[in-house]
């Protein structure tokens, strides 16, 4: 009876829950932290959070990351100046990462962190002309010079 | 042969990888729709329709995003403006508009304008502003936006007569600023300044000519700002409106004006902060502007920090015998004063009505001479809180002179237990000999508490 007790009684017992990730890692994650994300939110409520659950449209290298993200967002006493600096280090990473950073806040829906990314992108794209952001972007299927002249002068207004 | 196969092998492996790579170049596209629209959500308009001609898949993907705004630029063609605002919504479809922003001239244009109004609030807009100009005769704005259920912020800044309808709705409206409107009747005016769930408004610069007396109902509101600084001249000349203002939860009061209007505030009993500052008005009016502030400071008995500007001590040294009218401040517990003027009434009353005052702060103040006798009796009887509970005095942007320091001596000689003054210089203090002599006669002024700390900085 009382090895029982000791043994299911650890200092501060915490649920954790597991993600498997697309090349299968798998990572710990503490069920507070997790619910930050909509999507475990409703398997956990649905009990279907007890074995592995697979993630198999993110890779282990986001997975962790994503992970992290919660982590931190879930720590108590942190400061919104602090917590502010921390996601601007977070997020400052190629725009490749930041897309898979979006595809998985999207997937899990997390707001905080697929706002945060979204942000990001959409600064990157403020001010630009359109060819420094096909340029930065790599976007090639660009429309010809005629029929961009075209929607061009359909939104006029906005190109003055 | 073997080594052909091997050779494939090898080929098919470049292959892959290379439109890895490809893939891995090109990917914004990779996002789903949704997602870039989720994106450009997060870009100025302008920027967000500039996306229009990156490639097809962006062509309308701006379409749908929630805020949009709209601000016409004098120096391009109207016409152009006018087709690319219809344009915007038309193409929207029922997509929700989250924020309408719309600047522009009005012109002969009403009519046009009031449906793109109408076509937001359709889409259940929550946050609308409208900065119009150029308004001829009287104008109406669409009906529906004063019967929006989805409204929570409203800003009109519309020059000339705007005409309310008679019967306004707006039960999720919170914030609410109005700035240069001239209110034609008491029924609508009342209506829209007493939304059920308003929170923060702002009135600016409007014209309360044409109405009598106004209440304004409001238990939600929390803050309340009042700026009637770049009034139209011939306002000056007019009677003033009479507003009852019933916020019985208000916390945060400012009110920036020539006092024209008479302001009440009834029933105001968490108020936590009031602002008093007095605009620019006709001398003439000087001595009914100190009775309106005097007014106005009745309502605010329940404050715990007050703020009158040096013009409002000004205003309130006009009529003297006002201290007889002010309430007890009994939650007052910071009071800062443009000006310590200690033969001001007012001043005087206001510190003999608050007797858990614990903080005092100005920034000028009217020297005394150096009789004593004469200064003595202006703090004999001294004010409950100089015997009882003031902490601190701090005196902002200090130019010294005997006279000044003849206020501070009488201020800390009576302040039975002060515990910090603090002087704060402006300019160097170390500059000429004259300065070193008011240094060393600050330092030394006797104290009436034993541990006060005087701070010159």
């Amino acid at each position: 009876m009382s090895s029982s007790s000791s043994s299911s009684l650890p200092p501060c017992p915490k649920k954790m829950i597991t993600l498997k990730s697309s090349d299968g890692e798998t990572f710990q994650i503490e069920e507070t932290a997790a619910l930050q994300s909509k999507t475990l939110e409703n398997m956990i409520d649905e009990n279907c959070a007890s074995t592995p659950i697979p993630l198999r449209s993110i890779n282990g290298k986001i997975l962790a990351k994503v992970v992290e993200f919660c982590n931190k967002h879930a720590e108590v006493g942190v400061d919104a100046e602090s917590l502010h600096a921390w996601d601007a280090e977070f997020v400052n990473v190629e725009y490749t990462t930041l897309f898979d950073y979006i595809l998985a806040a999207n997937f899990l829906e997390i707001p905080t962190l697929l706002d945060l990314a979204s942000g990001v992108v959409g600064d990157m794209i403020k001010g630009k002309t359109p060819d420094e952001i096909r340029k930065m972007f790599n976007i090639n299927d660009a429309f010809s010079p005629e029929e961009e002249e075209e929607v061009r002068r359909a939104n006029q207004w906005a190109f003055e | 042969m073997d080594e052909s196969i091997v050779n494939g092998k090898s080929e098919c492996q470049k292959l892959s990888k290379e439109q890895d790579t490809d893939a891995a170049i090109d990917n914004i596209n990779r996002l789903p729709k949704a997602i870039l629209e989720h994106i450009l959500s997060f870009l100025p308009m302008v920027d967000a329709v500039k996306t229009s001609v990156l490639c097809k898949k962006w062509q309308y993907l701006w379409t749908s995003i929630p805020n949009v705004e709209f601000e016409e630029d004098s120096e391009s063609e109207r016409e152009l403006f006018m087709n690319f605002v219809d344009r915007v919504l038309v193409l929207r479809g029922s997509s929700r508009i989250r924020r309408f922003y719309l600047a522009c001239n009005v012109s002969h244009d009403a009519s046009r304008i009031n449906l793109w109004v109408s076509a937001a609030v359709q889409r259940n807009v929550e946050e609308c502003f409208l900065d119009l100009s150029d308004v001829e005769g009287p104008f109406a704005l669409p009906y529906c936006l004063f019967t929006s259920a989805s409204l929570t912020n409203l800003e009109l800044l519309v020059p000339g007569t705007l005409k309310l309808p008679s019967k306004i709705l707006l039960p999720n409206l919170k914030h609410l600023m109005l700035i240069k409107i001239t209110f034609l009747d008491e029924f609508s005016t009342e209506q829209l300044l007493s939304c059920p769930a308003l929170k923060e408004l702002i009135v600016e610069d409007c014209d309360w000519s044409y109405l009598r007396a106004v209440t304004i109902f409001t238990p939600t509101l929390k803050m309340l700002t009042i700026r009637d600084e770049d009034l139209e001249s011939h306002l000056m000349d007019l009677h003033g409106c009479q507003v009852m203002i019933c916020a019985n939860n208000l916390e945060s009061f400012s009110c920036t004006s020539p006092f024209l209007n008479d302001y009440y505030l009834n029933q105001s009993c968490s108020l936590v902060e009031a602002v008093i500052d007095v605009a620019e008005f006709p001398l003439s009016g000087s001595r009914e502007a100190a009775y309106r502030i005097s007014k106005l400071l009745q309502g605010m008995w329940s404050v715990k920090s007050l703020e009158l500007s040096c013009k409002t001590i000004e205003v309130l040294a006009s009529a003297n015998e006002l201290y007889n009218h002010l309430p007890v401040f009994g939650n007052l517990r910071s009071l800062n004063v443009g000006r310590l003027d200690l033969e001001c009434g007012a001043v005087w009353g206001i510190l003999h009505h608050s007797p858990h005052l614990e903080s005092l702060e100005f920034r000028e103040m009217i020297g005394l001479t150096s009789d004593d006798k004469e200064n003595g009796c202006l703090l004999n009887p001294a004010p409950q809180c100089f015997v009882l509970h003031l902490k601190q005095i701090k005196i902002d942007d200090f130019i010294p002179s005997f006279e000044k320091i003849g206020v501070v001596k009488l201020l800390v000689e009576h302040a039975m237990v002060l515990e910090t003054l603090t002087i704060c210089y402006t300019g160097d203090p170390a500059e000429s000999e004259m300065d070193k002599v008011f240094r060393e006669e600050l330092l030394k002024l006797p104290c009436g508490s034993k541990g006060c700390q005087i701070i010159l900085s």
